[in-house]
């Protein structure tokens, strides 16, 4: 039966049986080439779509409304076009003020955060690869505050830096006050942070530093290169990628800076030294203010777009494109040229 | 056997018909019925599944009931078993539960209004039936149309309401317009408790008012600096080394300087509660009628002056000596005071059940803790003019249930407004082991639930009558308002802002926190 309907469906399409017998085999081999692809990836793309695709679908559509969450309404009355986005280029609104402040501060941490948690680890890194005695221990010990929660951590930096019985200032005989002085608790801030962060980029930079090709060392040894020139030269060009990606976490990270920042800023009476975007974002939607959750997705989106920009101007720096087959190309050049 | 038959079915409707009696069908205090003028609207109530019996009472046939609480532990625990008393005298009629586990889904008040709202619109399978918050926010949820007025249930339940059966203050804030958008459970605030065995053995009585508090806290930091200061510890995890229940002389040297009462800007005791009510006992009001923000006065200054005075005294101040080191962390005082190293130290209502049990422990030979703690009456705590009225005031949080607008059922709706008068009804019990004060004037005058109840003797009757009580007027501006203040509590008792003058720090969070208000309002 099903072979009559075939077959009359192909004469009247005027397509041969080998032609079908091609398309259906074309199909199929489409069909297993991604269909264990697809099969893998199901999971993560469910989390992309239900966690990332349809929030950010969603906050552009809301940032462009007075979305009110306790009467979601999206018609005439509420559109608001890009009102919202207009009132946070301007400082002279609160939301303008706050968010400008916000990126400002944020900002600043990066600056002097990211430098802090490359650099730092890495140099851990190339310490502990030139493996001293006790090495494994120094590993675990560089690892370790990335394991414990940072509200622990943090509960615990907020007893040692107190003003009137904390550790440090008793140990120094100094009266710092830590956690109300804005200047201070921007430093602890930033010494917090770098400590907690430090871990997860020294494992990355130790992973690669024991990939580098020892030969490569050893033949610049010979030719006379030494100490730094030699990790300059030889030891970083081997560990680039790594350390592009781990810029790239680290100051996309740190745009949302905000967990350690709330723990440590507690006592801060000055906002303006404390109030990062998130935090800014975080404090709008407390208790009551249902009507703001337009501006707030608003404030979001362009934080988005400053990510964006951040990534896109690090790719450009570093020259650095993605393309798995890139190394190879360069592997076959290298091989021709040979 | 006929016989004995209709023996046992008139048994069982006997037994009926008292159960009936005992599962409350009255009113939140007197027998009248409900006045008219607070019925308010019938709104969206479509579903019409509500029967009555020849009575005229409702037919509640397991109406079950979801309810979202703004109070987290330990008052949740305590609230979860006065709706677990409720689930049983109701059995078969209405049931509240969680589907995650529980009777009652609690949520912190910083995040549950913002989630609450979103659920009521965006998830409505999911959102409460009941919602158990705050007083002073009911204006604000009104105004977002998430809540309905609970008179015409409170009628239909038969329940008789009429506004004097609770705290004028407290009652008023259910209302927006002529409608009752909720019943007043209770309200609390923070309190202050005294070493009463450290101020005896150092010949000093318990203070009652200010001065006397500022007079008492000098006399201590003179006898410490006089190395005359007599201590002693109650809880041996605070004290290093020795027996903590021996009398001692506190060491400047040593232990440092002495802060007979320690405090922080950054806590909530203070910034919740105590500057609230330092504002209210100068004479100031934090909001105008309109719900603006009007704290920068000179009332309100004088309020905030007190609490710089306690950590930064001057030559005008009451205190010769600080009373608290500056910039301390949460729970400033909690450990000093178990170890004897101060003798004041301010706790919420709900801690009082563990401080009290706590210092229970202690000395029990020498009398228990009738003699080694003492609370304070907030009243004329923080002014120093007790000739006029407000200087009695205290502030605090009142608690409120509403029913929520998702509920179409009328059963449901009436259930809701059973279960609501339940909590008005039981707000004495076991609610007071949580340090709440009962918004129900029936319930403070009852004797088996409030006077006599154990927790009422030993601590909430030192905390004021509920009628001193002032909660922050029903604004729909409420947190600008209370962020704004906030803002300028911190900063007026900083250590960095103490060259600062209170009123400019007044002004300033007032006028941003207009700016952000209008802001809103031009969104």
């Amino acid at each position: 039966m099903a072979f009559k309907w075939l077959k009359k469906n192909y004469r009247e399409s005027e397509v041969t049986l080998s032609d079908y017998a091609l398309d259906l085999e074309r199909k199929k081999r489409t069909f297993s080439k991604y269909a264990v692809g697809i099969l893998f990836m199901l999971p993560y793309l469910a989390m992309f779509v239900t966690f990332f695709l349809y929030p950010l679908i969603s906050g552009l559509i809301i940032s462009l409304f007075k979305y009110n969450i306790a009467n979601p309404v999206f018609d005439a009355t509420t559109w608001r076009g890009f009102t919202n986005y207009e009132k946070l280029f301007t400082t002279s609104t609160s939301f303008g003020a706050d968010f400008w402040n916000g990126i400002r501060l944020t900002l600043l941490f990066v600056v002097i955060i990211v430098p802090c948690q490359i650099l730092i680890p890495l140099g851990l890194a190339y310490l502990v690869n030139l493996k001293p005695k006790g090495s494994a221990f120094f590993r675990t010990v560089l690892y370790l505050p990335s394991i414990f929660p940072q509200t622990a951590t943090g509960l615990i930096f907020l007893n040692m830096f107190n003003l009137n019985y904390g550790f440090i200032n008793s140990f120094f005989g100094t009266s710092t006050n830590w956690l109300s002085d804005p200047t201070y608790n921007t430093i602890l801030i930033i010494i917090f942070t770098v400590w907690a962060g430090c871990g997860g980029n020294f494992l990355i930079f130790y992973a690669a530093l024991q990939n580098c090709d020892s030969t490569l060392n050893e033949a610049a040894a010979i030719d006379g290169c030494k100490g730094f020139r030699r990790f300059i030269s030889i030891t970083l060009p081997q560990i680039k990628p790594q350390l592009v990606i781990c810029l790239f976490t680290t100051s996309i990270g740190m745009m949302n800076f905000y967990g350690q920042i709330y723990m440590l800023g507690a006592y801060q009476v000055d906002s303006s030294v404390k109030l990062t975007v998130i935090y800014v974002i975080q404090n709008l939607i407390t208790g009551t203010n249902f009507e703001v959750y337009g501006m707030v997705s608003a404030m979001a989106v362009l934080l988005g777009v400053f990510i964006a920009m951040i990534s896109i101007t690090q790719l450009v720096v570093t020259k650095d494109r993605k393309g798995g087959s890139k190394h190879a190309e360069q592997y076959q050049e290298a091989l021709k040229r040979s | 056997m006929k016989k004995a038959t209709h023996l046992l079915t008139m048994v069982l409707a006997v037994t009926l018909l008292a159960a009936c009696e005992t599962a409350p069908q009255s009113s939140s205090g007197g027998d009248g019925g409900i006045d008219d003028k607070y019925l308010g609207e019938w709104k969206d109530d479509s579903v019409d599944d509500l029967q009555f019996d020849n009575d005229g009472n409702p037919i509640l046939n397991n109406v079950e009931l979801k309810m979202w609480s703004t109070v987290t532990n330990p008052d949740a625990e305590y609230q979860d078993q006065i709706i677990a008393d409720f689930n049983k005298a109701y059995e078969g009629q209405i049931k509240l539960s969680y589907t995650g586990g529980g009777v009652c889904y609690h949520e912190s008040r910083f995040s549950i209004y913002g989630n609450f709202a979103k659920t009521v619109n965006q998830d409505p399978e999911n959102a409460p039936d009941v919602f158990y918050g705050y007083g002073e926010r009911i204006g604000a949820i009104t105004n977002q149309d998430l809540i309905v007025p609970v008179g015409p249930y409170l009628k239909m339940a038969n329940i008789g309401f009429q506004k004097d059966y609770f705290e004028t203050k407290l009652i008023d804030n259910c209302f927006v317009g002529d409608n009752l958008y909720g019943l007043p459970i209770s309200v609390d605030t923070a309190h202050t408790l005294a070493r009463k065995d450290i101020l005896e053995k150092n010949g000093l009585t318990v203070p009652t008012n200010y001065l006397e508090l500022t007079d008492v806290c000098d006399k201590l930091v003179e006898k410490a600096n006089a190395g005359e200061l007599w201590v002693r510890g109650n809880d041996t995890a605070y004290v290093a080394k020795g027996d903590p229940t021996e009398w001692r002389k506190y060491s400047v040297a040593i232990e440092g300087p002495y802060y007979p009462f320690p405090i922080s800007n950054g806590d909530m005791w203070i910034y919740d509660y105590y500057a609230e009510t330092a504002a209210l006992q100068n004479g100031g009001v934090l909001c105008d009628k309109s719900g603006m923000p009007s704290f920068a006065s000179p009332e309100v200054a004088g309020g905030l002056q007190i609490l710089r005075d306690w950590i930064f005294p001057t030559e005008t101040s009451s205190n010769k000596y600080a009373m608290s080191a500056p910039d301390l962390n949460y729970d400033a005082g909690a450990k000093d005071f178990y170890a004897g190293t101060c003798s004041f130290y301010l706790d919420g209502a709900w801690g009082l059940y563990v401080d009290t049990a706590k210092l229970d422990t202690m000395y029990i030979g020498e009398g228990g803790s009738k003699d080694n703690l003492a609370i304070i009456n907030p009243s004329k705590l923080l002014c120093k003019d007790y000739s006029k009225d407000y200087s009695k005031e205290i502030f605090g949080d009142s608690h409120a249930i509403s029913l929520v607008k998702n509920t179409t059922s009328r059963a449901k709706r009436v259930a809701g407004a059973i279960f609501s008068n339940y909590l008005a009804e039981h707000s004495g019990g076991l609610w007071t082991k949580a340090g709440h004060l009962p918004a129900s004037t029936v319930v403070q005058q009852s004797t088996d639930d409030y006077l006599d109840n154990p927790y009422y003797q030993k601590y909430v009757q030192y905390f004021g009558t509920t009628d001193l009580y002032q909660t922050m007027p029903v604004s729909v501006y409420y947190d600008y308002v209370m962020n704004g203040y906030h803002t300028a509590l911190k900063q007026a008792t900083s250590s960095i802002y103490t060259s600062r003058n209170i009123i400019d720090l007044l002004s300033d969070a007032q006028e941003d926190a207009v700016q952000r208000i209008n802001d809103i309002k031009g969104l």
